[in-house]
Formats: structure tokens, C-alpha cells, sequence
């Protein structure tokens, strides 16, 4: 029976504790200013929540401005007989919680009767240093946790905030009826479903998709974005296209988490990537994985590893499009106040947990979180927190195949050994700089990347010729000659503009004893041969043959 | 064949919902859907069909569950077929306060099918039916409730002569527990039907649990308080409560039948005898006596003042008039006799203290003990004293007879064996507190339970042949026998059921 139905977070994480006897003090954050299905409807959290309780004698809502409120006059009546109140009820925080308190320690009220939502917790008991009043508000609400006499009379109360960070958690920390639960944002059943509800409700605008289709293009979105979404372009008259969704659903979401996470479109798959046949090969496998939804076969994370300049960025990107799952790049967060940092880093885990299915780039993870355990800081064990719940988040297996991070290095060893082990990482592949061939399939690649006239037949002479160019050295070279053709007026590039471009380009100044000791460290730490390169032995063997030239 | 959905199906046999689906339709439909559903579970993998009306297929007027909803397991589909079984037999359709409050009180015309309904869309899965097979099983069963078999214990002390004893088919050596119930203090004695328990809370709400399982089927609060024993006469149970009034409640729908004022107390249990009911009252400043009242509407039929009487009226017969006559102790120190019919008192015997246990008739002799720890057998034909014999203690403990035993506890926490013939003391066992509860018998075994929280199950000589803790609380209800050695007691913490074993 759909009218039956209430949210999947709100079954196991609420009801089922609260029924068991566990807990009665419930503070939900998350995304819990969206719409939730409650029976046949998508209601606000606020409303879904009276409807649950209605049929509790006492129910009462309160928020610090608007007060203390109730779903019907029946319930004020109650609340007033039961506590003997005639005059205004105050909307002050501290006598309100005064009238909550009386409500949920009386007798006249028989056990199981009453239910309590304050929304905006946050403004009641914030976290952090607290005044007077605020303190006061802080006790009472850990005192509803706790006390066993008030969770003899099975109360239930739910405390609302944006996140539980923002909430003392003396409210919540240690006490025994209390549980923290995260709304998570919809998943695709509930996405479908609303979007099917959304078709129905706005039936004049053009569809170029089904709702299913747009329930699979607005993953990581809320519902209410999803109505935004379809009421925008109901307004405009326009029809509803999934380019129009993707585009505003990458706007929306640069909105919400830009701050602390960079919103990636990539354009395209692993066909568009030169070379790398080894990478490729395993990435191709991994993605068809992933949009199968076999979550358990999923790896946590994968790191590719090599010189720079050698495509491993763009290969992650592409292997993004390939899964077909939204991509972020996560950005390094160390900030200069102690505490920002921290802070910002929580609210990015938030957010890869609310975006999942999400494939997370970490660029050069050797300078992200905080660096490696050896590089001792002076800054009071925060860069130790930060390393800690960065550890607990990436090795959290629920995350499994919905979270799944690329980290991107070139000094693999810089990365904490404990982030390296399997578990967190289970694929490390090495990209290294390209030998001829790969240098062949770069040229060919690009040109069809990037849809260039090419009159070029051939392009083995240039990949020899190109010997310690990298990937992006080569795509410069093409677009060049491009340019040049079309300086000439010519309608497509020819073999001389390519010449002229690789004559013209002075490839990046490298180190190569850098490059060599980077692409070493690279093949050291790869842990499967399906992932090394062909050519791994006769590049080990020309980096040591260089190695004894120097000495 | 006719194949339509069944949402259509019920627009059509209830002329598009003006009138209700016929109850006993919703719940055989209900139960054809369990069956279908146990089916659906059974197969390989488990298929979960959609349990919407609009999407349920009806063939002749059998439903057929069909395709699979991904998002649901065994007790989610028990839950919506609860809300499918409210939906046809109530025409509206549940809500989702059902998540947190389970199915309304009273949404089934009986308490058997609410039972079921409570069972199937129970808010925690854990208090779900186990499987679909059960769930249909049990709606089945509430089609035919004459099904119910006699009620095995339905009065205070089993019986109306208040023996406190039951015949068993092997004689029992240990106790295994079976549930516990966590309903609040029960401090008055449960009464057992075929099927389940019925015993009043203290703070004065009328229980009933599952025999079986300890599930609790329903409650309803009656009284402010209730030390009462519950008394089963036909499908209406009688009770006491500590507002003086007597309640009577059907067992079936679960109504009140009603409600009579007749004292400042009733704590003595209902004696149901013909089409009356016999109980003892209590009144300001020790006063009090019995009264009769009309089974059906409560009317009162006689009173006779005899003083405060806590103790339960016994059904006796006199050989030489035919007449009938109630035995019950009173506060004033007197063992009464009185006509069942006119409310006569046919004689009256002066015992010393309060008489507050309820006396036990076997053959032509009543036992009584009284709080100055005297224990006398007296004739049933004119009260006069066959033994007596001294305990030293109070006893507030109704004496249990079977097995040619007399036995009860005192407040030195003993439990006295004494020869029923003569009243000569046969064992005496020690617990570690009063002993309030009264024994009860099953076969030559004897259940006694103490303050001190134990359950004890003693032979004829007087050995503990084993021994349950209840609640560290202490027990003052005393055990019900039902069929197969199920035993029902109450306690501080709850209802517990237990089960005889050899």
C-alpha cells in the first residue's frame, strides 16, 4: 500500500531504533529541506513528521521563530489541559523549552503519547562557545536524551538542523536515547517515482525524456532541484531535454558545494584516450561495473600513478563519462585558519556522500589532506584529526561502489601508506611517459578528439621524432599545426604544417632524472602485472642504463 | 473466467464504496492473499508483488498475486497486506501514522482479527507474524472462532470450588520459559482460554497476550488500578477494580458490557454462577460484604453485609437441601456461607483473624486460613470445624488442594504442606520472602511464587524440584495452569509464560 510508504532513512535509522526501546531523541540533518514521500505524497520534512505522529495525543512542533506550534487545535487543547496552561505560550527558546520539558517529565501524560519537532536546532543549541541562554538550552536537550525517566514515558523527539555539526553535540554525544541520522538525498527509485509525479503534474510541457531518464540524469540532485528543474522550463515553454538537465543540474550543484568541491562535465569516454592500452583495458572493465551497479565487485579506490603531463588526469575524466556517474575533484583544503580547514573538509565528505554515486578525483593527492604522517606540522593535531576522518571516510565499505575515488600523483609514495593499502585503493595503475606507438595513438586521438581536418596518413615518423614528448606536448603540437593550416587556408592539416608545429614546439623542460626516479616509484608500487605497461621491463632497463651513464 | 483488478473488484461488491466490503469477505481475502503471498516467498529467488489494489488481479473472485516490487522484503509485504486488509474491510485507506502506532484500536469487529491485523502491520518487524503461512493461518482461524476450545483456568484458582489445581498427564520435574510480556506490574492472577491470557495490570489496564507466543493481542484500560482477578463466564470476562466497581468486558469484540458501582473496592475475584455473578466488596471503615449482580447488565441482585471482604467467593453444594451456597472469608475473623440465590446467610463460623485467602472446597469440607495463621477445615453442610491446624504466620495465600495436599504460603515466606484429612503439617519449604501468591497444582506437582521473585515447582514431599527467577521485583500474582502444562503468572515486570516439562 503506497500510502503506506515513508522514506527508507526514516524506517531503519528512526523507526526501528525508537520501536526497539534504543532511543527517542532523534536529530536529523542532511538534506532535510527537501520534500519526502509520506504516503501518496511528497511532503516537507516538517509536515511528513506530523503525519507519522498522528495519532499521539500530544504533538507539538517548535522552531525559534514562529514558536510553539501544533498540527490542529485538538493537540493545543490537550497540551494545555494536560500541563494546565491557560495564558500565551512563550515563543522564547528557553521558556518554550520550559513548557517541551514539563510535557515530556508529567505523569498526566500516559507513556507513548508524545512527540515533539524542533526545526532549526541549530539556532537553539549551536555548537561551538555558547552564552548564557544557550547553554541552559544545550543541558535540557541532553538532559531529554539521557534521563531515564523521560525515556520510560517513550517521547519522541526530533531535532532538525542543515548539519549535525552546526548542533552542540553535547546534545547528542554519549547519551544513551539519542541517535544521529543523516537524510540522505533521494536515490533513483525515489527520484523516479517523484519524476513521474512531476510528468503528471506538468503535462503541457514538451518531454524529450521519460521520467526514468530524467531521474537517472539528476543523480546527486534533490527533489525539490528536480522540481526546480521541471518547473523552470515548464515556465520558459521550452522542452525538457537532458542537456538543459545536465546543465542546470551542474549549476545547482556548483551552487550548493563549490566551495569546497569542483563540479566536472567530462565530454569524453575512454574511446577518446591514446595509448594507455593497459590502463584502458582495466578502466573499461571497472566502468562497466560501476553502471551495472555491482556494487560488491566495485573497487574503493584507484590511483594513477607517473610523471606529469602524461594524461592521468584526463584518463580519470574520461573514465568518469565512461561510468556514467557524476565527477568531482576534490580540492586540497588546507586553509590558513586551523579549524577552517577542518570544517570545510566535513562538509566536502557530506557532500560526496549526498552527490553518490560520485567518482571523486583527488589531483596530486600528495599535497592534499595535510600530506604524509612523516611531514610533522606544527598546528595542534588538527592536520591528525583531518588525516583521521579522512582515513574513516575513504574506508567506510558502505561507500562501496557509490564513492569512488582517483587519486592522481605523480610521487605515489607521498600518499599516506595506510590511504595506499587495499581497501581504501585497490587498483594502482602506472602511467608512464609514452613510447612510440602509444606516441602514434596520441596523434591519432587527438585529431579525432578534436574533429581536425587531417590529411596526415601516417603518423609514425612524427611519433619517432618525439621521443620524451609527453601526451600533452603532442596535443599542442596538433592543435598548432592546425592553427597553421588555417593560417594557410588550407582545408585540412597536411604533413608540413605537423613538421612545422613539432619544429616550432619546445617540449616542456624536464629533469629526466626526476622523470626517472618518478616513473621508478610508479612501477614499484604497482601490485598487478594486468596493470603494468608492455614495455615496463625495457623502460626499467633504459632508466637504469641512464643511471650508470651519469655515474 | 472473470479476471479484473481488485480495486475494481471491490468498487463492484461494494457499489463503488458506498457500502463496506462484509468483513469476514476483507479477511477470507486476506487470507487467500497470505496464502498467495507464502507462495511468492517460497520461490527461488523470492518474488514480492505489488500489493496495491489497482494492481492486484482478482480471477473468480480469488486474488492472484502476480509480477515482483523490487524494494521489499518478507515482513514489509506483511505490513502492506495489514494495510490491504484495513483497506477492503474498512473502504479507506491506511496512513503512514500506521509506521509509528501500528493499525488503530477497534478497526476489526473482534479482537482475534485485530490481533491479526496488529500482528501483520506491527510498526517493529520483530512483532510481525513470521512468515506469510502464519499470518494467513491465523486470519483463517479468525473465520471460525468456534475453533476455541473450553477455557482451560477461567476463574481465580481454576475453578469455582477454587481449588487451585488441574490434572496433568505426566508429572512435570522442570520449568522452561517460554516469553515474557513486558506489560507493567501484574499483581492479580491471569486467567487462561484456549488461546490466551487475560489478566489485569496493576495500574489497572485489562491485558490480553497470546498463549502461544506472548505477543499481546489488546489492551484497554479499565480502572485507575486493578488487583482483581479476572473471571471468564462464557465470552464475557468479570473483574474488579480498585474504583469499587465491577467491569465486564467480551472477549470477542473487546466492549465493554458494563460497568456497576458496588463498593469503595472490589480486590475479591467474580464468582460466576448461573446467569449471575457472586463477589466480595469492600467499604469505608472495614465494612463491606457480598454482593450478587445480573451477568448481563450488572444489576444488582442481592448484598449481604458481613464486613470487608478481599477474599473470592467459593461455589459449594449442600447434600441435604440442594441448595447452593458461596463460601468467603471476611475481615471480621468469619468463614460465611451464603445462598447463591437469595443471598442468605446459612451459617457463619468465627476463625480468629482476617480471612483474606479464598477458600478451597473439596468434596464436603472447605478450607480456610486466616492472618492469625490458622488453617481450618471446615463441613460444607453446617460449618462445623473437621481440623484446625496452627501455622504461626499470617497467611494471605489461598490454600491449593490436589494430591490429598493442602498447601499455601505465609508471611514468613513458607509454603506449608498439610495432610488434607487430618491438617497434620507434611513439609514446610522456605523462600526468601512473603509468600502472597497462592500455589496452584498440576497433577501431584505444586507451583508456589514468592516475593522474592523465584517461581517454584515443589513434588508432594516438599522438594524443590526446580526453580525460575521471574522478576527481581517480586511475584504476588499467582499461576494460572492451562492445557499441556502452560503456566501463566504475573510480576512486577510483566506476564511470563513458562511451559511443565518431565
Amino acid at each position: 500500500m503506497r500510502s503506506l510508504q515513508v522514506p527508507a532513512w526514516l524506517s531503519a535509522g528512526v523507526l526501528e531504533r525508537y520501536l526497539a526501546g534504543a532511543s527517542h531523541l532523534f536529530l536529523l540533518h542532511g538534506n532535510v529541506r527537501d520534500l519526502q514521500a509520506f504516503g501518496d505524497e511528497w511532503v516537507p520534512l516538517v509536515e511528513g513528521l506530523k503525519r507519522l505522529t498522528r495519532r499521539r495525543t500530544f504533538v507539538v512542533t517548535y522552531d525559534v521563530s514562529s514558536g510553539i506550534g501544533f498540527p490542529d487545535a485538538e493537540r493545543e487543547k490537550a497540551l494545555r489541559k494536560a500541563l494546565g496552561v491557560k495564558a500565551a505560550l512563550p515563543a522564547d527558546p528557553g521558556r518554550a523549552l520550559v513548557v517541551l520539558d514539563a510535557l515530556l517529565t508529567t505523569d498526566r501524560c500516559p507513556a507513548g503519547s508524545v512527540a515533539v519537532v524542533i526545526d532549526y536546532a541549530h539556532a537553539l543549541a549551536p555548537a561551538g562557545p555558547a552564552g548564557g541562554s544557550e547553554r541552559q538550552n544545550v543541558t535540557t536537550l541532553a538532559r531529554w536524551a539521557s534521563d531515564p525517566g523521560i525515556a520510560a514515558r517513550r517521547p519522541l523527539v526530533f531535532l532538525i538542523a542543515p548539519s549535525a555539526q552546526e548542533v552542540s553535540d553535547e546534545v547528542y554525544a554519549g547519551a544513551s536515547g539519542a541517535e544521529v541520522v543523516a537524510v540522505p538525498r533521494p536515490d533513483l527509485d525515489a527520484r523516479s517515482g517523484f519524476a513521474r509525479r512531476l510528468r503528471a503534474d506538468a503535462p503541457e510541457t514538451a518531454w524529450r525524456l521519460s521520467p526514468e531518464e530524467l531521474a537517472a540524469e539528476t543523480g546527486g540532485l534533490s527533489l525539490v532541484q528536480m522540481e526546480d528543474i521541471v518547473q523552470r522550463a515548464r515556465g520558459a515553454a521550452e522542452p525538457l531535454d537532458r542537456a538543459a538537465i545536465v546543465q542546470r543540474k551542474v549549476d545547482l550543484l556548483r551552487e550548493e558545494y563549490g566551495d569546497v568541491l569542483e563540479i566536472l562535465q567530462p565530454r569524453h569516454g575512454l574511446s577518446a584516450v591514446g595509448g594507455l592500452e593497459h590502463a584502458t583495458r582495466e578502466l573499461k572493465e571497472v566502468a562497466e561495473i560501476m553502471r551495472r551497479g555491482q556494487y560488491a565487485a566495485a573497487p574503493m579506490g584507484i590511483i594513477l600513478m607517473g610523471p606529469p603531463g602524461t594524461g592521468k588526469s584526463y584518463l580519470a575524466e574520461c573514465f568518469a563519462r565512461e561510468c556514467g556517474m557524476l565527477c568531482v575533484r576534490f580540492r586540497p583544503l588546507r586553509q590558513m585558519y586551523v579549524g577552517q580547514s577542518e570544517r570545510n573538509q566535513e562538509k566536502a565528505f557530506a557532500a560526496i556522500r549526498a552527490l553518490a554515486p560520485v567518482v571523486v578525483m583527488v589531483d596530486e593527492s600528495d599535497q592534499a589532506e595535510g600530506g604524509s604522517r612523516d611531514q610533522g606540522t606544527g598546528d595542534s593535531g588538527v592536520t591528525e584529526r583531518m588525516r583521521g576522518s579522512a582515513f574513516a571516510f575513504w574506508g567506510d565499505s558502505a561507500l562501496r561502489g557509490r564513492v569512488l575515488r582517483i587519486d592522481i600523483t605523480n610521487r605515489v609514495d607521498l600518499i599516506d601508506a595506510a590511504m595506499r593499502r587495499s581497501g581504501r585503493t585497490d587498483i594502482k595503475i602506472p602511467i608512464l611517459m609514452p613510447d612510440e606507438e602509444a606516441r602514434r595513438q596520441i596523434f591519432e586521438v587527438t585529431v579525432r578528439k578534436h574533429q581536425l581536418p587531417s590529411a596526415v596518413k601516417d603518423f609514425t615518423p612524427f611519433a619517432r621524432r618525439t621521443g620524451g614528448y609527453t601526451g600533452s606536448d603532442i596535443e599542442l603540437a596538433v592543435t598548432t599545426a592546425w592553427r597553421f593550416a588555417l593560417r594557410d587556408g588550407a582545408p585540412a592539416m597536411t604533413d608540413a604544417h605537423l613538421t612545422a608545429a613539432l619544429d616550432d614546439l619546445i617540449p616542456t623542460a624536464r629533469d629526466q632524472r626526476t622523470i626517472d626516479r618518478m616513473t621508478l616509484i610508479a612501477l614499484d608500487e604497482c601490485r598487478n602485472k594486468r596493470l603494468l605497461p608492455g614495455n615496463a621491463d625495457a623502460i626499467r632497463k633504459e632508466i637504469e642504463a641512464r643511471a650508470e651513464a651519469r655515474s | 473466467m472473470e479476471k479484473e483488478t481488485l480495486e475494481d473488484h471491490l468498487r463492484r461488491a461494494t457499489r463503488s464504496f458506498t457500502t463496506r466490503l462484509p468483513e469476514e469477505r476483507a479477511v477470507s481475502l486476506a487470507a487467500e492473499l497470505g496464502r498467495e503471498l507464502a507462495r511468492a516467498h517460497a520461490e527461488s529467488p523470492p518474488r514480492h508483488p505489488d500489493l496495491e489494489p489497482e494492481a492486484l488481479a482478482v480471477v473468480d473472485g480469488h486474488p492472484r498475486l502476480e509480477g515482483t516490487t523490487a524494494a521489499s522484503d518478507v515482513a514489509e509485504d506483511l505490513f502492506r497486506l495489514g494495510g490491504l486488509l484495513y483497506f477492503m474491510a474498512r473502504g479507506e485507506r491506511p496512513d503512514v501514522s500506521w509506521r509509528l502506532d501500528g493499525p488503530p484500536a477497534g478497526s476489526l469487529s473482534t479482537l482475534a482479527r485485530q490481533a491479526a491485523l496488529a500482528a501483520l502491520s506491527a510498526p517493529r518487524t520483530a512483532d510481525r507474524f513470521p512468515g506469510a503461512a502464519e499470518a494467513a493461518s491465523a486470519l483463517e482461524a479468525t473465520l471460525s472462532p468456534a475453533a476455541d476450545g473450553p477455557a482451560p483456568w477461567p476463574l481465580f484458582r481454576g475453578d469455582p470450588s477454587r481449588r487451585g489445581s488441574r490434572p496433568a498427564a505426566v508429572a512435570a520435574a522442570s520449568l522452561t520459559p517460554l516469553w515474557h510480556a513486558r506489560a507493567g506490574a501484574v499483581t492479580s492472577a491471569p486467567v487462561l482460554t484456549s488461546n490466551h491470557v487475560i489478566a489485569a495490570s496493576s495500574d489497572g489496564r485489562l491485558l490480553f497476550v497470546d498463549l502461544a507466543s506472548g505477543r499481546r493481542v489488546h489492551e484497554m484500560r479499565v480502572a485507575s488500578a486493578i488487583e482483581s482477578s479476572p473471571a471468564l463466564a462464557g465470552h464475557v470476562v468479570h473483574l474488579g477494580t480498585d474504583d469499587g466497581e465491577v467491569v465486564a468486558v467480551d472477549v470477542i469484540d473487546g466492549v465493554e458490557r458494563y460497568r456497576s458501582r458496588v463498593g469503595r473496592l472490589v480486590r475479591s475475584s467474580p464468582l460466576p454462577w448461573e446467569d449471575r455473578i457472586v463477589v466480595g466488596v469492600v467499604d469505608e471503615r472495614g465494612g463491606g460484604g457480598v454482593v450478587s449482580l445480573d451477568a448481563a447488565k450488572g444489576k444488582l441482585v442481592w448484598t449481604r453485609k458481613t464486613g470487608a471482604v478481599f477474599s473470592s467467593p467459593a461455589l459449594a453444594g449442600l447434600s441435604r437441601t440442594g441448595g447452593v451456597i458461596v463460601i468467603v472469608g471476611s475481615d471480621d475473623g468469619s468463614l460465611y456461607a451464603i445462598d447463591a440465590a437469595r443471598g442468605s446467610v446459612v451459617w457463619a463460623e468465627q476463625l480468629g483473624g482476617k480471612v483474606r485467602a479464598t477458600p478451597a472446597v473439596v468434596e464436603d469440607v472447605a478450607v480456610a486460613a486466616d492472618f492469625a495463621g490458622r488453617v481450618v477445615a471446615l463441613r460444607i453442610e453446617d460449618g462445623r470445624k473437621v481440623w484446625t491446624a496452627e501455622l504461626g504466620h499470617a497467611v494471605y495465600s489461598s490454600p491449593c488442594v490436589a494430591g490429598g495436599l493442602c498447601v499455601l504460603g505465609c508471611h514468613e515466606g513458607h509454603v506449608h504442606g498439610l495432610d488434607l484429612r487430618t491438617g497434620e503439617p507434611r513439609f514446610q519449604v522456605q523462600t526468601r520472602g512473603p509468600v502472597i501468591s497462592s500455589p496452584a497444582a498440576c497433577g501431584d506437582r505444586f507451583l508456589a511464587a514468592s516475593t522474592d521473585g523465584a517461581l517454584y515447582l515443589l513434588d508432594g514431599e516438599g522438594r524443590v524440584l526446580y526453580q525460575v527467577l521471574l522478576a527481581s521485583q517480586g511475584v504476588q500474582s499467582s499461576p494460572a495452569v492451562g492445557d499441556g502444562g502452560v503456566i501463566a503468572v504475573g510480576s512486577a515486570e510483566g506476564l511470563h509464560g513458562l511451559r511443565l516439562a518431565p
